[in-house]
């Protein structure tokens, strides 16, 4: 009884696989793992902090926290657009050198939650390394859909402490 | 007991034994010549007592020994047989750095070897060897060893029965039976038998529950007093019964205890059984009669040093009543909104006044958690000036006033250094020796006055002294031979005073292992900028000179100027800033590839336009004011839009999850939620310094 329940659960994992969150950028579907998102937030002010890259907003209080903002169209060096209703803060965490990062990300729009197993999952060894590619960990076909994995350890540690490639890989990103 | 709860067991005694040296300390420093206040002399045994029964108890063996000979010294004095005497003191004054030394090698993982120990403790010895009308003048000629080998041959063994039973929580409570008799039998030689009658089923058994009980025989030259020493840690955790045995009374097992304590063993014969019936009601008596031992803390942290605080019990009172006024007030509150149907706003508008005043009783309330009195920094100081005074051969009577004042602990542990190098330098540069005072025309005993007070948020520590005060042609001609300032510079007095925390600046003319390595000052100066906190030197030739440090009273909450620059609000902290002028009248002139200056008092300083430096030039907005700030004596000017008002700002930082920004000091939470950036005025000013002599 209990082995037939574990064994069907083992394979629901098989299947099923990680659970992602994705959104919409540019009309381009990008997916992150749920796990490591904290929470959604629609958009709001921000406060500038000086002598950062442009694409990092400023930040804003999350109950209390300080939490810096990224607009990611910025970031992957896309068309600017304005932020409209649909514009959200998705909220993440990221654990680097031990460290654990809350960061807000600035999408379009939220869109759906995937799951996603290995087999439809393309490693990124393919993809090319500009316009933001350097972010990306893969791809991932929904039925007759593309969405783009980002990995969020190498977002945060290549975009906001502005580590380059060599400093990243020591970091094992 | 597993090991862990050992180590916190361990770290509360290491923490409590670095209290009674303290004691020790400022006990023996009160002691003088002849002197005889019971009361003192009390205190001090009690403190040596306490770290020698908690040594011992904790396997401490090396500071127990010590702490048994000063106890020995110590206790002469304090039935009257010695008189107290300034060698004495001296001696017991060095064991007392010994004991601290080996305190700190145990805290930091270390044991509680000491190289100088033996040498310590053969002095302690010759003391006690010489007489009671001896003193330190004879501590050459004795002979430290023979006269412990010939104490020791003094008193005869005897024969003690001893009854020991812990109570069942004993080990729960840090007792360890096994650590007791390893203990007696270093007293000497040591029979005992086990009772496992009161052992449960194996399904029962708890191994922190104590079911054993010891009959005890002890072969000892010891007296009665340091058999009961051993038992003084768990003095309320064990029925004990310590008496004169009979020759022939010997115990049923001769062995080893722990090995005999299995399940099966059949013994406790009756007299035994009764001997336990009788330690009850003595322990009783006894119990009740002793003095409340301190329970041991419940805080103990894993590194000892700065983890743990101690707060008075009526601090955490007085929060739990604040908290409980706050639920009142919250539940009055939702009855006042509506809760039943109808809203009062006369009602609500009261009730949400009474919520602004409890919350900032409690803000100030968990504030002052973190605060500790000043007399702990304070508290090293008389030793320090009395070993001081010797080795400069100067007379110096020290002045402490204000020893109450509270301030954050970080604050104060970080002043600690600092005030310690203030101090002897005004002892070695600032105090004159006798015939100098005396010539000069002033009493022969210096004074040296440590004054600590709050001013509006911030704790202000002056250390003053009546000696030679500042020469300053002496300072400005070094200053200028070193090449800090230039041989055309003209500085008003306040300038040349201020000389002495620049970098690489000594006056003394020959150094001392004391102080004038020229390093000091700059850093004792840098400490304080870096809380936050600002130094400042007043000095009158001929009559001393006074040393102020003006300090946050906490790193958490600043008070906070704001200021609007591009339609964004900044917060500038208030003790950095001198004043705000107009910038129409602040004479602003460009100086070609060196930025621009303004004119203030006279001197023409370095100008900053905050828009600029913070990317906000697009903004709309125009600078009308410049902030005057002080950084390490040096002035800029930041230009500004507007003032906006002042409010005290909890400081947030932005390395948790973004980065360190320059000239950005971390960010706050305005009353609305949004976020406002604390400016830090010294990277501001010291960033454009560098871009522009690039």
């Amino acid at each position: 009884m209990s082995n037939e329940k574990t064994s069907i659960q083992q394979n629901d994992i098989a299947t099923v696989g990680e659970q992602y969150l994705t959104f919409l950028l540019a009309d381009e579907e990008y997916a992150v793992e749920i796990l490591k998102v904290q929470e959604i937030k629609s958009w709001g002010p921000v406060t500038p902090v000086p002598c950062s890259p442009d694409y990092v907003l400023g930040v804003i209080n999350l109950r209390g926290a300080i939490v810096p903002v990224v607009d990611l169209r910025l970031l992957f060096k896309l068309p600017e657009a304005d932020y409209t209703s649909t514009t959200a803060v998705v909220i993440v965490r990221s654990m680097l050198g031990g460290q654990l990062r809350v960061v807000g990300l600035v999408v379009d729009k939220v869109a759906e939650v995937y799951h996603l197993g290995a087999d439809n999952i393309q490693q990124s060894t393919s993809i090319s390394s500009n316009l933001g590619g350097q972010f990306f960990s893969g791809l991932g076909h929904i039925e007759e859909k593309l969405v783009i994995l980002i990995d969020l350890d190498r977002l945060v540690a290549v975009g906001l402490d502005e580590l380059d490639a060599a400093e990243a890989e020591a970091l094992q990103l | 007991m597993d090991d862990l709860e050992m180590d916190e067991v361990r770290a509360v005694f290491l923490e409590e034994c670095g209290e009674n040296v303290d004691l020790l300390e400022s006990g023996l420093l009160q002691l003088g010549d002849g002197a005889t206040d019971p009361e003192l002399l009390n205190g001090i045994f009690r403190a040596a007592h306490s770290i020698k029964g908690g040594g011992a108890t904790f396997g401490f063996q090396a500071l127990s020994q010590l702490t048994h000979h000063m106890e020995t010294l110590l206790d002469e004095m304090r039935s009257g047989q010695r008189e107290v005497c300034e060698g004495d003191l001296e001696i017991l004054l060095q064991a007392v750095d010994v004991l601290r030394d080996m305190l700190e090698s145990c805290n930091n993982g270390g044991t509680d070897d000491h190289d100088q120990k033996a040498a310590m403790e053969s002095k302690l010895e010759a003391l006690v060897a010489a007489g009671p009308s001896g003193g330190a003048a004879q501590l050459d000629d004795a002979n430290p060893d023979e006269d412990a080998a010939a104490l020791e041959n003094e008193a005869e063994p005897v024969r003690w029965r001893i009854a020991l039973e812990p109570k069942p929580e004993m080990m729960a409570r840090g007792g360890d039976p096994m650590l007791l008799l390893r203990e007696l039998n270093r007293l000497g030689e040591l029979s005992s038998s086990v009772s496992t009658s009161t052992l449960p089923d194996w399904e029962e058994f708890n191994p922190k529950t104590s079911y054993l009980s010891w009959e005890l025989i002890l072969l000892t030259a010891e007296s009665e007093q340091t058999i009961r020493e051993v038992f003084d840690w768990v003095a309320h955790d064990c029925y004990l019964v310590i008496e004169p045995a009979p020759e022939s009374a010997a115990p049923a097992i001769a062995d080893n205890p722990t090995e005999s304590a299995t399940a099966d063993s059949v013994l406790a014969p009756t007299a035994a059984a009764k001997a336990t019936g009788e330690a009850i009601s003595k322990a009783a008596e006894s119990a009740s009669a002793a003095p409340a031992k301190k329970d041991a803390k419940a805080a103990s942290g894993s590194s000892p040093d700065s983890s743990t605080i101690r707060i008075a019990t009526e601090k955490i009172d007085h929060l739990i009543n604040l908290v409980g006024e706050l639920v009142i007030t919250q539940s009055m509150l939702s009855r006042a909104g509506g809760s039943d149907g109808e809203i009062d706003p006369e009602q609500l508008r009261e009730r949400l006044t009474q919520l602004e005043r409890n919350t900032r009783e409690l803000q100030e309330s968990v504030m002052r958690v973190r605060m500790l009195a000043i007399s702990s920094a304070f508290g090293r100081f008389p030793r320090l000036v009395r070993d001081l005074s010797k080795k400069l051969e100067k007379k110096i009577s020290l002045v402490v006033v204000g020893e109450s004042t509270e301030l954050d602990k970080t604050v104060l542990e970080r002043m600690t250094d600092p005030l310690v190098h203030l101090v002897r330098n005004s002892l070695d540069h600032g105090l004159e020796t006798p015939e100098v005072r005396v010539a000069a025309g002033k009493p022969e005993t210096g004074t040296l006055t440590l004054n600590a007070y709050h001013q509006g948020s911030s704790v202000v520590i002056e250390i003053e002294d009546d000696g030679a005060g500042i020469n300053e042609e002496r300072v400005l001609a070094i200053a200028r031979e070193k090449g800090i300032v230039s041989e055309s510079d003209e500085l008003t007095d306040e300038q040349i005073h201020n000389l002495i925390f620049a970098p690489g600046f000594s006056t003394a003319s020959e150094v001392s292992d004391l102080s004038g390595r020229g390093v000091g000052m700059d850093v004792v100066r840098r400490n304080i900028n870096d809380l936050g906190g600002r130094v400042n030197l007043e000095s009158k030739r001929g009559q001393g000179t006074k040393v102020i440090i003006r300090l946050p009273l906490t790193l958490a909450i600043l008070d906070g100027q704001l200021v609007g620059v591009g339609g964004q609000m900044f917060v500038i902290p208030i003790l950095s800033i001198i004043e705000t002028v107009e910038a129409e009248n602040a004479a602003i002139s460009v100086i070609p590839g060196q930025g621009e200056v303004c004119r203030f008092r006279g001197e023409y300083i370095t100008l900053i336009r905050l828009r600029d430096r913070l990317s906000l030039n697009d903004a709309p907005g125009t600078s009308k004011l410049v902030i005057i700030v002080d950084i390490h004596g040096m002035r800029a000017g930041l230009a500004i839009d507007a003032v906006l008002g002042q409010q005290q700002v909890v400081i947030k930082v932005l390395e948790d999850n973004y980065k360190a920004i320059a000239g950005v000091a971390g960010a706050t939470i305005m009353s609305d939620g949004s976020v406002a950036l604390i400016l830090d005025p010294q990277s501001l000013v010291l960033n454009q310094v560098q871009s522009e002599t690039v």
